[in-house]
């Protein structure tokens, strides 16, 4: 595990809301799981509420499900607003876990699929 | 000692002291990259005084402090609804020797040996000896020590991967040919297959040991949990007891009782060795799993299985009864007739605990299935259903079950495949 962050960008968070017609904004996650090679990702959303015409609306359920390149290579607009938080990288064979950050700032990623 | 720094200031205590003593080999590109050994100790302590109860767990051997913490506590506790006295038969004292770690190596070189046809395989034999000491201050003891020992073994073709894993309480247990050979077989039935995805959908499963025991432990831990019970957190409630909730073909119970099992546990943290539990009996609810704590606040016995923890029951080690289905793998797969095989599985998460939704990740081969036959590798398949389905739509099970535990399962288990109807995947 490496401490990998994005690099934050020019955008105020609320300017990325105010800039999407129709999205979801993901607070945080919960639950997420992906494959051995990093690369089919499922992220359920602990805290979102739905955009519409650049304003939040009511709170939403359900999953993002995304390639990896896809999630990366569809990011248009980082925020400037970087937070790291403290975490744990846990690993197997035998179950172990070393202390790490993580976080990042806001971001906007477009057209991923998001089911029930 | 413990105790005795404890006499007079609680009204009871009791004391689990755990040593263990673990041998690893690990291998990669078919030879030995390391052979370890470390020992971890722990020690629990519970107190009760006036219907207040506090307990601490602290790694390796236990400060004065750490006493003293776990006397504070009761100072602030609040009484617990689900207090119980200390008490029962004491628990047995039975001891075996550790096997013979140098046995281990040997292991690797017979199941690379068996891989044939593959380019290389990696993986890890883990041998356990453990030792746990039980006192409480209703002079109950008991002492008991057990080898417990695993194998897991990747084995890899191009970008395919098949994984298979085997266990037992003695290193003569394992069966490590049998990991070369069905490595070998998944990865000849692949080679060569295209190789697509999946749109988000409902199919047929056909799930190995490794998947199936996995969702199972899963179930058995989350909803026969006698404190899943009482929080209302479980599926199920106790008048669910001799109810139908899953598929008739499904019986399952918890073997920690079982000196042949891998997670053969001969007491509990409450000293209570564990009994026998049906969990599923023909798709009826037969039993929970409980501490004491639990089975009191139940109206129901205890059944020894405070395994990591003394307010929630977990099992020790699942037995899901095989069926009449066909034990080769290509005759599953013709029984299977369209769908899908997985054959390892990781990540599985909840979104709902109490509703069962989870999704987990297919890890290693997967085979499209049409007309009997595979007909592709799945790359990236998930499984993202709930437990109900997952237990009410077994269609079939294999007539032969392996001992299998790794390091992603939540409970070792005995298990057959099975074939499940109409389950949720997605990419």
């Amino acid at each position: 595990m490496s401490n990998t962050y994005l690099e934050p960008g020019d955008w105020k968070p609320g300017e990325i809301i105010s800039d999407t017609r129709r999205g979801i904004y993901m607070v945080s996650y919960t639950e997420w799981n992906i494959n051995d090679t990093r690369y089919s990702g499922r992220y359920g959303i602990l805290e979102g509420y739905l955009i519409e015409n650049g304003e939040l609306k009511h709170p939403v359920k359900g999953f993002v499900e995304v390639d990896t390149p896809e999630l990366w290579g569809n990011v248009d607009a980082v925020g400037r607003d970087l937070q790291l938080f403290v975490g744990t990288c846990g690993k197997g064979n035998p179950s172990q876990g070393i202390p790490v950050t993580m976080g990042g700032p806001t971001f906007r990623s477009r057209g991923l699929r998001v089911v029930t | 000692m413990i105790l005795k720094i404890l006499a007079g200031r609680v009204d009871e205590a009791a004391v689990v002291k755990t040593r263990l003593l673990h041998y690893m080999v690990r291998f990669a590109n078919d030879e030995v990259t390391a052979f370890k050994h470390w020992a971890a100790e722990s020690t629990f302590i519970y107190v009760a005084k006036s219907r207040k109860t506090a307990a601490v767990a602290v790694t390796g051997p236990p400060s004065l402090e750490k006493v003293e913490e776990a006397v504070k506590r009761l100072a602030t506790a609040p009484e617990d609804p689900l207090y119980v006295p200390i008490g029962g038969p004491s628990p047995a004292t039975r001891h075996e020797s550790p096997e013979d770690f140098e046995k281990l190596p040997d292991l690797v070189k017979t199941a690379v040996d068996a891989a044939s046809g593959v380019e290389r395989s990696a993986g890890v034999v883990h041998l356990t000896h453990a030792s746990v000491s039980y006192e409480d201050t209703a002079g109950r003891s008991g002492a008991y020590s057990v080898n417990r020992v695993y194998m897991a073994m990747r084995s890899f073709l191009g970008d395919l991967s098949a994984t298979s894993a085997a266990a037992g309480r003695r290193i003569g247990d394992i069966d490590a040919a049998r990991l070369g050979r069905e490595n070998a077989h998944l990865l000849d039935l692949a080679r060569g297959l295209p190789q697509v995805r999946v749109e988000p959908a409902r199919a047929d499963l056909l799930l190995s040991p490794l998947v199936f025991a996995h969702l199972i432990g899963e179930a058995a831990g989350n909803w026969a949990s006698g404190s899943e019970v009482l929080a209302g957190t479980s599926r199920y409630t106790k008048e669910d007891i001799g109810r139908e909730v899953a598929s008739r073909l499904l019986t399952v119970a918890d073997a920690a009782h079982d000196p042949g099992a891998y997670g053969h546990t001969p007491f509990d943290l409450e000293g209570v060795p564990p009994r026998p539990v049906e969990i599923y009996r023909g798709g009826q609810l037969a039993g929970l799993l409980h501490t004491r704590r639990t089975a009191h606040a139940l109206g129901m016995e205890p059944t020894g299985h405070a395994m990591h923890h003394y307010a929630r029951p977990w099992p020790g080690h699942i037995r899901i009864a095989p069926g009449d289905g066909p034990a080769d793998l290509e005759e599953l797969l013709r029984d299977l007739r369209r769908g899908y095989y997985i054959h390892n599985n990781w990540y599985t998460r909840f979104q709902n605990v109490k509703t069962g939704q989870f999704s987990t990740v297919g890890r290693d081969v997967a085979l499209e299935v049409r007309d009997g036959k595979p007909v592709a590798v799945v790359k990236y398949i998930r499984i993202a259903d709930t437990l109900e389905n997952l237990v009410n739509n077994v269609a079939q099970l294999s007539r032969e079950a392996r001992q299998i535990y790794w390091w992603d399962m939540p409970t070792p288990a005995h298990s057959p495949h099975a074939i499940v109807k109409n389950i949720g995947i997605t990419t």
